[in-house]
């Protein structure tokens, strides 16, 4: 029996969607089975950042509504082996999914799979309500900027509302040289405010925009700061106890120019 | 055993007399006897407040009360102790609020887009986040920080007061005004009241004598405080 982890923020592009492909390919990487789940319908973003698009035969709202079988919509990535994409439908809306509905595709696919990851759509309304509805366990994810945090902390409330297990935060984009500066909201700071416990922290990375036009994710580039963390978190997820990626220390900043002059 | 069943605690506002609930009253009564008589006259003109485990019954807390008179302590109330000047609910004693209202106990924490709203007093276990609020009928207690909004005495109990033990709000309502925090609220790092004074809610730090060291620096939202109903209090800063 796998887990189901919904993935979600409450404000929209914050990193939900970059975040669900690098975690599932990160646990697909560990050896483990994983499907992701796009419930963003009718703004459907997860197939491209992976790359999967024109895979797209059969999507969530087909499988609900009974025109193919769970199976024939899932779409296995074209690089890992036991990597599954469920895709959203780009044609119709939030409403055309219930919570039953989702509830009992959840059931079905945790039978199968070891990691259920759904992608949250931005938002609190039907399309958050269906994504949360068959998870067990959920990632809350953020960027340090007031409006963000704010937001995270609706939905933090909103996920204790619906009796989930402690949600976990990952902070996104973080600058380390701003936060030095004293320009962004520093990591302790974040988490006295929302108060629940760190899954990891990313540094923003130019990577991540070149990988995501690209359709591959940017754990699978070793040479990616947010990559690496990303891979940090999908060990953690497992249980392991990984510290926190050393964004302050010399050393980032040394291999930081490195490879700003490398790539120049 | 007297030892167990009676604990004399001294305390700045006095002896604080801490009753094991579970013995009944002859029992109370005998050992307090026995400490009076041990403690030879040492206990005079103390000020003591009991403090039992359980509630007692008024004719039992009666009995109680004037077995201490009898050997010479003398009955606290805590609210005259903010010499003179007007008591406020803050200084209450712990025993059943005076105005009758209910308190109630919340343990957890008030998160942007929640609301929690009571109709006596509030005692919070707790933080209340920006963009959240809390309203109560009575006053209101937070013991923890409070960065969102509190409306307490609702709808308009001019006497309630809120205090949390770190004040960083982004506006505080009493009854009918309004004010709300100057642009960027420094941290202090000491638990405070806000109060109604003369119209104006002001803030001090908890414990000092109602008045002293009020600083109104809370801003009047709209511009001066308003009472409610004269239309939607405008909000000067939703936040953020």
């Amino acid at each position: 029996m796998g887990e189901v982890i919904v993935i979600t923020s409450g404000k929209g592009g914050v990193g939900k969607t970059t975040t669900t492909a690098n975690l599932g390919t990160g646990l697909a990487l560990l050896g483990k089975r994983v499907v992701m789940v796009d419930t963003d319908i009718g703004l459907r973003n997860l197939d491209v950042v992976l790359g999967l698009e024109n895979r797209i035969v059969y999507d969530l709202v087909d499988v609900v509504e009974g025109r193919c079988r769970l199976k024939q919509a899932l779409i296995k990535d074209k690089r890992l082996e036991n990597l599954y994409l469920l895709p959203a439908n780009q044609t119709r809306d939030k409403t055309a999914v219930t919570r039953h509905q989702m509830m009992d595709l959840c059931d079905q696919l945790k039978e199968d799979f070891d990691f259920v990851l759904i992608d949250c759509p931005a938002g609190i309304e039907m399309g958050f309500k269906n994504a949360i509805a068959g998870a067990e366990k959920a990632v809350v994810v953020t960027t340090p900027e007031v409006a963000a945090v704010r937001d995270a902390d609706r939905i933090i409330g909103l996920l204790e509302a619906a009796e989930m297990e402690a949600p976990r935060l990952i902070i996104n984009r973080v600058r380390p040289d701003m936060v030095r500066r004293g320009d962004m909201m520093d990591i302790d700071d974040m988490l006295e405010i929302l108060a629940i416990d760190l899954l990891g922290v990313v540094p923003e990375d130019e990577m991540i925009v070149v990988s995501t036009n690209k359709g591959e994710p940017a754990i699978l580039d070793k040479r990616s700061r947010a990559g690496q963390a990303y891979h940090n978190i999908s060990r953690r997820l497992l249980g392991e106890e990984v510290p926190l990626l050393n964004l302050e220390g010399n050393e980032g900043i040394v291999a930081k120019l490195r490879k700003l002059f490398g790539l120049g | 055993m007297s030892q167990d069943i009676i604990t004399i605690k001294g305390t700045r506002k006095g002896l604080v007399i801490l009753l094991d609930g579970n013995r009944d009253l002859a029992e109370l009564k005998g050992a307090l006897a026995a400490k009076f008589a041990a403690a030879r006259g040492f206990f005079q003109g103390a000020p003591f407040i009991l403090s039992p485990s359980r509630p007692l019954s008024s004719s039992e807390a009666a009995e109680l009360e004037e077995l201490c008179r009898h050997h010479g302590l003398v009955p606290a109330r805590t609210q005259e102790q903010p010499a003179p000047g007007t008591p406020f609910p803050a200084f209450s004693p712990a025993k059943g609020a005076p105005d009758g209202l209910p308190t109630a106990l919340v343990e957890r924490t008030i998160r942007s887009g929640q609301e929690l709203a009571v109709e006596g007093h509030l005692v919070l276990l707790g933080n209340v986040h920006r963009g959240a609020a809390v309203r109560a009928g009575g006053s209101i207690f937070i013991l923890g920080t409070l960065r969102g909004v509190a409306h307490a005495g609702y709808p308009e109990d001019e006497g309630a007061v809120v205090l949390a033990w770190r004040m960083q709000p982004s506006q505080i309502r009493i009854a009918g005004a309004v004010a709300r925090a100057p642009g960027k609220a420094e941290e202090r790092p000491y638990p405070e009241v806000a109060r109604l004074h003369g119209g104006r809610i002001v803030i001090e730090p908890y414990g000092t004598p109602p008045g002293e060291a009020a600083v109104s620096f809370l801003l009047p939202a709209g511009g001066r405080s308003r009472r409610r109903g004269g239309g939607p209090g405008r909000r000067a800063r939703s936040g953020s």
